[in-house]
Formats: C-alpha cells, structure tokens, sequence
C-alpha cells in the first residue's frame, strides 16, 4: 500500500438513503463526517451533528457597526465639522438621517455575511478535489474520514452498503 | 367515515423530472452554439445600446438644454425612466427574498431570472441621474468622502443623496445575493463542461464549491439572513425614490402614502416584467416544464393584488385631494384627470387597475397569450404613472403665468429606447452564459426520496 | 425537539373542547362591571375624557377582532396550510364583531364630545369644514359605519358558517367556496377599514389629513391582531385544547409575522412622521406637533421604543419566537404598545399634558372583560380545531 486511507465515501441515489447511512454514523459517534450533496437536505445537520452557523453574529455585529457609523458620519458632518443651514432644517436631523442609516446598516451587515460564508466555509478553495463529479448533479455522497474513533473499513463498508449506497470509494 | 380528504394540487414541475434532467435541461442551451434567433435579438439590443452611446456623447457635446425640460418642469422622462427602471427591479428582489421568507416554493423555478433582471434594471436604473447630472465626469462628488475643496460634503438632508445610498446599497446587496445563490450552479456547470476553458472559467466562478453538509449548513443560513435583509431594502428603495418627490411642497408630490404606494407600484410593473420576460425565455430555451403555468398563474395572482394595491393609493390621494379642503391640492388632481395630459392620466388607471381585473378569471390568468398582453399593458400603465406622477405634478404650478407645456425631444425619446436596449443587452448575455433556473434549489423542491417505505420512521 | 407525524388525518387525536373555569368567568364578568361603573362616573366628572377613553377602546378592541376576520381570509386566499390547525381563534375573534356593532351605537351617543364637526356653529364658521360636510356629516358617517359592518358581519359569519359545516361534512368545496368568498372580501375589507379610520380617528382632527393613515391604522391591526392570537392560542395550547395540533414551529410563524409587521409598523410609521416632518406645511405639522411636542415627547419616544426597537430586538433570534413563555410575555408588551400608539392618536386633543388615570384603567378593563368572555364564550361553542379541513394534516406536521 503506497497510500494510507484517508477515508471511505458511500454514494447514494437519493437523501432517504444517505439518511439511512447517516443515522448508523449517529449511533457510532462520529465526528468528523461530511456529506456532500446537490441541494441542503434538512435535518442532516443534526444526524451529522454539525453545529449551528454563527454566521448571524456576524451579520448583526457589522449591522450594528454600520447603523452607528452611518448615523455617526451624518450627525459628525452636518453638525459639528460642516454645520449649514439647509431649508430651516436642525443641523441635527435625526429623521433626514434614516435613510442613510438604515442603507449603510444593510450595506455592511450584508457584505459581512457573504464575507462571513466564505470564510466559514474556507472558500474560495481550489485545491481540494471532488469526490464525485455528480454530487452537483444527482449524487448524494457521505463521507467517512478515517480518522474517527473507532472506525473500522469493513464496518463502514457494510453498513453504507446496507444503506444502499451504489458506490462505495476509498480515498487515498 | 372514511372521508377522502384532498385538494387538488398542481404539481410546480413538468412530468416525470428526475433531478438529473434539471441540469441536463437548464445547462443544455448554453453549451450549444447560440441560435440564429438570439443573434438577431442582441444584435438589436447591441445596436440600441450603440446608438445611446452616440446619444451621450452628443449630449456630453451640446449640453443639457437637448433635453425637452423647460422652466417648469424639471423632470421629465429622464427621471421617469428612472423610477420605471428602480421599479421594475423590485420584482426580482420580492421573489427571491421575499418569497422565500414565506415559504413559497415557486419562486424556485423563476427567481434566477428575476434577480438577474433586477441588476441589469438597476443598473439601468442608474445610467438616468448620472446622464442628467449636467458635468457628469463629477458624478463621484456624490459621495461622501475627505476632500482638498475645502472639505466640501454632500447634504445628508437631502432626499437626492439618499437615494444614491440607497440604490448603490441596493445594486451591491442585490448583486451579492444573487451571486451567493449562483455558485451551486455555477459549480454544476464546472462538473458537467466537457472543455478546458469552459471548467476553467466556471471553476474559478464557482469558487471551489464542494456541496459539502458543512458548507450547505453556513450557506443557508447566510442565504435565509440575505433575504431578511434584502426585503427592508426592497422596501427602503422605493420608498426613498418616493421621497424624492414627497419631501417637497409640490401638490401631487407631496402626500404621505408615497412610500407604500411606490413600493406596491414597483412590484407591480417588476411582475409585468417578469411575466413579459419569462414568456418569451420559457419559450425560446425549451423551459416549459420548469417554468410552468403554475408559475406564471402566481406571478398573475400578485399583479392582480398589486395592481389593486395601486389602485387603492390612486383612490385614496384623489380622495384625500378634495377631503383636505386645500384648493392647490384639489387643482393639481383635477388638473391629472381633465388637464392636458388627461390622456396619460387615464392610459395608467386603465392599464393599472382595469386592465389586471381580468385575472379574476383563471382561464385567463392561465392564458399565455392573454397575460403577454396584460403583462405589456401594465409595463406601459406604470410608465405613464410615473410621467403623470412627475411632468403633471410640475406643468402648470402655483403662478399661473410660469404653466408650460413638457415637449419631449428626440434625446428624451431616444434615452428611453437605449435604456431598453441596455437591459436587454446584458439580460441575452446572463442567458447564454449563466443557468437561467436555480438548479439546486429546484432539485429540493423535488421531494426526491421522500416517499418512505411503510413501516419506516420519517426522518424528515 | 422531535414532532409526532402524521401520516393520516385519522391518527390526529380528537381535541377536548376549550374551556375556562367558573372562577375566571367571574372575574372578566367583575372586569366588565368595573369598566361600565368607571365610564358612568367618569361621564359625570369628565365626559370629553370618557368619550374619548371608550373611542380608543372601541377602535382598539374592534381592530383585534377584525384582525381575526382579515387573517382567516388571509388565510383562505393564499392557501395556507401551517395556520389551519389554530384556525379557529382567529374565527373566534370575528365573534367580537356584534358586540363592537352595540358598542358603536353608544359610541354615536358621544360624537359631540369627539367630533368637531358635528356641531354646526362650528362649522358654519369655518370655510374648510363647510366645504366637508358634504363628506363629514352624521348621517353619512353613520350610514358608511353601518355599511362597513354589515359587510364584515355578513363575511365574517359565512366564512366561520362554511368552517364548521366542514367539521360536520368533511366538504372540500367549503374551503373553495371559502377562498371565492375571501379574495373579493379582502379588497372590500381595505376600503372599508380605511374609511373606518379616516371617519373615526383622523377625523377627530377635521382639518388634518394624511393619506397613508388606513396603512398606518392596519400595520398596528395586524401587528395587535398577531399578538392577541398567540395568546389565545397559548392559552388553548395550555388548556390541551390544541396541545396535539400545534407546536413550536406554528408559534414560530406567528412570531415571524408579529415580527415582520413590528417592522412594517415602524416603515409606516416613520413615513409619515418624516414626510410631515420635512415638508413642514401648516396644514399638517400641527398634529405632530401636539403629539411630539412638550409633555408628548416621553409619549412618543415611548411609542418609538415600545413599539418598534425593544420588540424588534427581543424577537430578532429565532430560539425567542419558538419559546413560549418568552413570546407570550413579548405579545402583552405588543398589546400594551397598541393601546398607547391608540392614546397618542385620541388623547392629545384633550389636552397638552398626557392624562391617565382611573378613567383610562377602569374603562380599559370593562372592554377587556367583555372582549375575552366573548371570544371565549365562542371558543367555548365552537369545536377547537377544524378536524376534517384538507390541509389540516399538512398543517399540524408544520416543520420548517
């Protein structure tokens, strides 16, 4: 053997099947599995025990930056660096300032989530290869590493395979 | 008592889809040689695109007075171009944010399409205030930034620059989102592209998407929160367009049910847009099965409660002109209905709100030919709202000797024919180079694998 | 946490009937006592502050029973199936609506202490309000009143009809006809609600207008209407009435939509006040002067605050609108916030100054008791959940 194992990856057809191998993992304890399919399947998180995305912290972390700086460069230059009277208006004015606000709070707290997705999920990544071409197509993969506790080749092979996985690949 | 308890339910789909024919289906008219029809439509497209270049440099030459504008009326097609453009985006934002807040499954088949129309109508959008700004090669002193004039900074009071936070913000979010739900596919087309350059140039678009759980997990998450995010600022949009005209003292600008009334108005023609769009695209990419005659029966459904949304704020402002007892309000709403532009007054409440009442009917919501024509109609009713909104707010104000008449010129006219021509230029070229349909997000609406053997547990 | 799951309508456990205890019959029925005695006696102390004490619950109250009859034909007209298992509170709610109607006709014995432009000298006096009449006068005011609600009396008790002929059937075609009923209604209910406002509360300022004021009185009726189903259907949830039929995911999207139109009040809201604001005319500054101004301002930064920012941020996450306890506690505070933006509306045409006291406490309950014994005198009748509906089974499996 010139390479080690690094894992075993089972392809089923369809979710209920990748779901039947998925709750065998759930019972082993696994930690470390992946699954890697055309569409979000429901549920799996759980099965797979993947945490919650924290995603949303950052999302209402950068809104809030951007709702106070918004409202903070309005009130700094029509109030105390660059007051002018303008149409009888209160060099503070709160209700004219808003708009802007609620814009720049959007603008930040939505460029930071997509800046959070990709860096949670460590894209863009070119390296890493596919573990089957039709996983973006009509593939359901889940994939064992062989790292976990307690893993076992055969053991993972049999039971993918009464899950009803078609394929079933080492990786190397 | 065994009762048979079902409603009838249309499936979204075609027959006999299996998810593998989704991207089969979808990729299929962009890897093959573009045909004899959609090169003559960009070529036109392309040539109007030409000619308002052409149109702007003459402009740029001469200067502002080619427009039609006169003393009175400030604003004419120029800004109603714009409006009509901002407005028609908003559709694409309502189905793809919106929709997909309240669950609505259909919008999966039509939102790829509709996203991409609110970019390029953004950006359509856009081109109108910065050709009208006059030395348009200072269009960035519209934002505000440290400067040596002095530091000379933008009016935060003013509802103008509002309105550059707001559609910059808007174009950004929008375009993000819609790139964000682009890489799956984006990632399928790499798979299935059987040329080097091809997997290259898709690869590096698709960012290395794996589909991986843990990937799935962020990105719906972060998908869930772009939408709750995108649905305030559809909102925001079009109100601060609205209060561009409503901060003012002008009768017929200023009321207050301008922001809801804009809002409602621009998803309104968005849907006509969409539906004009969807018709022709179904059709000429063989997409009959995933855009389906429950799709377009939908989008009927909220161009007929919009369309009375609309017709409720034009009820309510006439109605409000005379319960306010104010003569200058009064005068300008009658002014709309018998005054010399009477005639457009009535081209937008018959197209807007009669014209959609014949989708009561099903038989004609579900009528191709039928809803093409509506749809059309109510395009062009939402253009002249937003004429009649603006030229015959301004045309005869409060000095009867300063009443003029808006004359548009050939440059105005020729401006609204380029604006058509750059949106349909960049929406042929999102056909040809990028799914048209969500594939990801239809294959989950497959409910493949969901049919559990008896006896066992339902895991869903 | 893991849902039972249905494969069949028949598996769904038969609901035991709603019911509330002797002893809380007593105390609403002492509540409505307390209510008719401190309106007596406030008519003789103050009778401009009672009037306008009994005008704010009455709007109050009948807009969270309206909100009952716009969500069921909400419902109906676009199909949805996640709301059906607790359906019938909002029916309940539409129960409300003849009290409201007896409550009007009392109501019509205070319009001089309400609207100015009921007294003729006044009028006669004034150019503006000369012009009006021909829209603001009594007669016209009652007869387009009645009107309204013989149309949501007519609707609201043929679509309830159709729903519990349904349990007893099983009829498909009851919901159809449900759904043909409810999409003209709905464009039926807009106007009328909106004239509802105009004639009852804008018009309590004659000279005043605001054409988004319908938009600005529904926002706050629906938002209202949300929070006072979530405590009922809590309460019915308790009680084991609809234990087996809903669960966290239904409370979940009651909170979504009490949520979303916290916002939507808020873009109202702030449309108006801004527009008024900027262009400052004369004609309209003045009401927000009187409602933002002096002894108002901690009134209406409370409105801005209790309405809008605290709500919004206690039901941003997600785990707050799927916790019971905690949503329960955030629809009073919606309810509390309902009836103050409802006081800043009325209460500034008393007087400079904010008054409250026992009046607005006493007259408050009484409306209180009568509301909830009547909403559930009629849940109390009624079978508690729709059992032969088409979409129940979808709706009692509701995930996300």
């Amino acid at each position: 053997m010139a390479h080690k194992l690094l894992g075993i990856v089972g392809i089923f057809k369809d979710p209920y099947h990748l779901l039947r191998a998925a709750k065998e993992v759930q019972t082993r304890k696994f930690e470390h599995c992946d699954a890697f399919t055309p569409y979000p399947i429901h549920g799996l998180d759980k099965i797979l025990g993947h945490k919650r995305s924290k995603v949303p912290w950052v999302t209402l972390a950068f809104g809030l930056m951007g709702c106070f700086g918004g409202l903070g460069l309005q009130i700094w230059v029509s109030a105390i660096t660059w007051p002018l009277n303008i149409g009888g208006k209160p060099y503070l004015s709160i209700p004219a300032f808003i708009p802007i606000t609620f814009e720049c709070t959007v603008l930040l707290g939505g460029l930071a989530t997509a800046a959070a997705l990709l860096f949670f999920c460590k894209l863009p990544n070119y390296h890493t290869n596919l573990l089957d071409k039709e996983i973006t197509n009509n593939a359901f993969a889940l994939y064992i590493p062989a790292k976990e506790n307690g893993f076992n080749e055969n053991d993972v092979k049999s039971f993918m395979q009464k899950a009803g996985a078609y394929e079933i690949k080492m990786v190397e | 008592m065994e009762q048979v308890l079902t409603l009838d339910q249309e499936p979204l789909l075609g027959p006999k889809k299996t998810i593998a024919d989704v991207n089969e289906d979808v990729c299929k008219p962009m890897e093959r040689f573009p045909s004899k029809a959609w090169w003559v439509v960009f070529g036109i497209a392309a040539s109007i695109l030409t000619m308002g270049l052409g149109l702007v440099a003459y402009q740029l030459h001469m200067g502002m007075g080619v427009w039609g504008l006169n003393h009175p009326v400030g604003w004419g097609i120029d800004i109603t171009n714009f409006v009509f453009w901002i407005g028609i985006g908003h559709a694409g934002t309502l189905i793809s944010a919106i929709l997909h807040l309240f669950r609505q499954r259909w919008r999966t088949s039509i939102n790829r399409a509709a996203e991409a129309m609110t970019i390029f109508a953004v950006m359509t959008a856009g081109l109108f205030p910065l050709i009208h700004l006059g030395r348009n090669w200072f269009f960035y002193w519209l934002l505000p930034y440290p400067n040596q004039r002095g530091s000379l900074w933008v009016n935060f009071r003013s509802p103008l620059l509002w309105d550059v936070f707001a559609v910059s913000t808007y174009f950004t979010i929008s375009l993000v989102f819609w790139y964000i739900g682009l890489i799956p596919d984006l990632a399928s087309v790499r798979d299935r592209a059987k040329n080097k350059v091809r997997r290259l140039i898709y690869g590096i678009l698709a960012l290395g998407w794996r589909g991986s759980q843990r990937h799935w997990n962020h990105y719906e998450i972060a998908y869930l929160i772009l939408a709750g995010l995108s649905t305030p600022l559809v909102l925001s949009v079009h109100s601060i367009v609205s209060f561009d005209f409503a901060t003012s003292l002008l009768p017929g600008w200023h009321t207050t049910i301008f922001p809801p009334y804009f809002v409602a108005g621009a998803i309104f023609s968005g849907f006509a847009m969409v539906v004009t769009l969807l018709v022709i695209v179904r059709k000429v990419f063989q997409l009959e099965d995933y855009i389906t005659l429950v799709h377009l029966e939908n989008m009927n459904k909220i161009i007929l409660v919009t369309g009375m949304m609309v017709g409720y704020a034009y009820g309510c402002e006439f109605f409000t002109a005379w319960y306010s007892g104010n003569i200058y309000e009064w005068f300008t709403f009658k002014n709309r209905a018998m005054g010399p532009y009477a005639w457009a007054y009535w081209t937008m409440v018959t197209s807007n709100v009669i014209a959609p009442q014949l989708f009561w009917s099903k038989k004609l919501r579900r009528s191709i030919p039928v809803m093409f024509v509506i749809s059309l109609i109510v395009n062009i009713g939402m253009w002249f709202e937003r004429f009649t909104i603006i030229s015959t707010s301004l045309h005869r104000d409060f000095l009867p000797t300063n009443w003029d008449i808006y004359i548009p010129t050939f440059v105005d006219w020729g401006y609204t024919l380029f604006s058509f021509g750059f949106f349909f230029t960049f929406f042929l070229l999102f056909c040809r180079f990028l799914p048209t349909i969500a594939m990801s997000e239809v294959k989950s609406t497959m409910h493949v694998g969901r049919k559990v053997p008896e006896g066992e547990e339902y895991v869903f | 946490m893991e849902h039972k799951h249905y494969t069949n309508i028949n598996q769904i456990p038969k609901p035991p009937a709603f019911t509330m205890s002797r002893g809380l019959h007593f105390i609403y029925l002492g509540l409505v006592i307390i209510g008719i005695e401190a309106f007596l006696i406030a008519l003789r102390s103050d009778p401009d502050r009672a009037w306008h004490n009994f005008l704010l619950n009455y709007f109050y109250w009948l807009c969270l029973s309206l909100s009952g009859l716009f969500f069921v034909a909400l419902q109906y007209v676009t199909g949805s199936m996640w709301s059906t298992p607790l359906r019938r509170v909002p029916e309940a709610l539409i129960g409300y609506l003849p009290v409201a109607f007896v409550l009007l006709l009392i109501l019509f014995l205070g319009k001089h202490h309400l609207y100015e432009w009921t007294h003729l000298d006044e009028v006669l006096h004034d150019p503006i309000l000369i012009k009006k009449s021909a829209y603001l006068n009594f007669s016209f005011f009652a007869a387009r009143n009645f009107f309204s609600f013989l149309v949501w009396g007519l609707v609201g008790f043929w679509l309830v009809k159709n729903s519990l002929k349904q349990d007893r059937n099983g009829d498909v075609k009851l919901t159809k006809l449900n759904k043909k009923i409810s999409a003209p209604f709905l464009v039926v209910f807009g106007i009328t609600f909106t004239v509802m406002c105009f004639d009852l509360l804008m018009s309590l300022e004659p000279h005043w207008y605001s054409t988004i004021f319908g938009i600005y009185c529904f926002a706050g009726l629906f938002y209202s209407g949300m929070a006072i189903t979530i405590l009922f259907v809590v309460a019915m949830k308790k009680q084991g009435a609809l234990a087996d039929v809903v669960n966290e995911n239904h409370l979940h999207d009651l909170g979504k939509f009490m949520f979303a139109f916290c916002v939507f009040w808020a873009y109202i809201a702030f449309s108006q006040y801004m527009l008024i604001w900027y262009a400052n005319l004369p004609e309209e500054i003045g009401y927000m002067i009187r409602r933002t101004e002096g002894a108002w301002t901690p009134v209406a930064l409370a409105l801005l605050f209790g309405k809008f920012v605290i709500p919004f941020f206690l039901l941003l996450s997600r785990d707050a609108k799927r916790n019971e306890k905690f949503l329960v506690a955030v629809a009073v505070w919606v309810l509390v916030f309902q009836w103050l933006d409802c006081y800043w509306m009325i209460f500034p045409l008393l007087g400079e100054k904010p008054v409250f006291g026992w009046q607005e406490i006493g007259i408050f309950l009484g409306f209180l008791g009568l509301f909830v014994l009547t909403v559930t005198l009629v849940l109390q009748k009624i079978p508690p959940v729709p059992m032969k509906d088409p979409r129940l089974l979808e709706g009692v499996n509701h995930h996300q």
